[in-house]
């Protein structure tokens, strides 16, 4: 099959090229769709860059090394994003209970120290890179149980009945998940939101 | 409804700055796996060594538990002497109740009396009472006689007429063959 063909297929359609002929470059396209995505999700689960691109690279060597364990009983999306979820899960505890301090806000709720981001684009104003600075440190205080479906939803924009096969929860128990979310997250930038 | 309670939160989580891979994501991701795949080999093997390691030395401690053969309280399981069963116990207990002597002679005086009445049914339940009293306890030994009379419980009771007619029977058989 050559790359013009692979490039046609879908992402179930792909791990399956990749389980049957264990062809290389059906996984690497694979990555090329989802490292984004995948970065994006952990990077404002953790507010880590470093640990959420190792979280996402121990996620697709998971998908390497376990393809076989993919059934098309379920979206290929929704099984690496679980994978990524547990992962993620992982690697805030383990950084939780070693207490480690992160520059970026990570864990302690109160203590947080900003370094400017060299990558923001300058076309930003100054008011939107703050906005935006703010916003990741309220996510990163709201609770996993509710972060999780807000980044999902309304950053990755997944529906309500992916977020729930991701999370293994009820549609219901997602929605009103989300809803704690954002609440927290309006009362914790109600300085940003004063109207 | 909620959702435009949200509208501005949602609008800004929505126009957050999309984070990207670095670029030598592929080269670190395709070295690792490439790493992964030489150390799986040393991996299994060290894994199939720890297992047939712990699997001999569970079999050599369930072994040594199991036969113990230095222990004080050894007991071999085949020279242990077989328990003794509950009901039987029960039924020596009452045997103590009931004098053995008694229940003999009732056993033989109903056995008489039926003899006496021509009953076919006359098999009294003499041999079951001195089974069960026998083996509910070795203690009893019970010692007593009977007579070849007394177990002939199919011999049949004639009136002398009866006998009369039986002997005329036999001499006339007798007459014929001769």
């Amino acid at each position: 099959m050559n790359e013009n063909d692979l490039n046609n297929l879908s992402d179930e359609e792909l791990i399956l090229e990749f389980q049957q002929t264990n062809n290389e470059r059906a996984f690497n396209l694979i990555v090329k769709r989802f490292k984004n995505p995948l970065i994006n999700y952990v990077y404002r689960f953790l507010g880590d860059y470093d640990s959420c691109v190792d979280v996402v690279q121990d996620t697709f060597v998971k998908v390497y090394r376990y393809k076989d364990r993919y059934t098309d009983v379920a979206k290929f999306s929704t099984w690496i994003y679980t994978i990524a979820t547990n992962l993620a899960k992982t690697e805030y505890q383990r950084r939780k209970r070693l207490k480690t301090f992160s520059i970026s806000g990570f864990g302690d709720e109160e203590n947080n120290y900003e370094i400017k981001d060299n990558t923001f684009r300058p076309d930003k104003s100054v008011d939107s890179l703050y906005k935006e600075e703010q916003i990741q440190r309220a996510l990163l205080k709201v609770k996993v149980v509710y972060r999780e479906p807000v980044i999902l939803r309304d950053i990755q924009g997944m529906s309500y009945e992916e977020i729930a096969d991701i999370l293994n929860i009820e549609v219901g128990t997602v929605k009103s998940r989300i809803n704690r979310g954002r609440k927290r997250l309006q009362k914790l930038l109600k300085n940003v939101y004063k109207d | 409804m909620e959702e435009k309670k949200f509208e501005n939160l949602i609008n800004d989580l929505k126009n957050l700055r999309k984070i990207n891979a670095p670029d030598n994501f592929e080269f670190n991701l395709q070295t690792r796996i490439n790493n992964l795949s030489e150390k799986e080999p040393e991996i299994v093997k060290k894994k199939y060594r720890l297992v047939t390691t712990i699997a001999f030395a569970s079999v050599v401690v369930i072994l040594f538990i199991i036969s113990r053969p230095f222990a004080e309280d050894y007991e071999d399981p085949f020279q242990i002497q077989p328990q003794l069963r509950e009901d039987l116990i029960a039924i020596s207990e009452n045997s103590n109740a009931l004098p053995l002597n008694d229940i003999i002679n009732d056993s033989f005086k109903e056995s008489d009396s039926n003899l006496q009445k021509g009953i076919a049914s006359s098999k009294s339940n003499l041999p079951e009472k001195l089974n069960d009293i026998n083996s509910s306890s070795a203690d009893n030994q019970v010692q007593f006689t009977i007579s070849k009379k007394d177990l002939n419980f199919t011999r049949p009771v004639m009136n002398d007429e009866e006998i009369r007619q039986v002997q005329i029977l036999k001499q006339k058989l007798m007459s014929k063959k001769n």
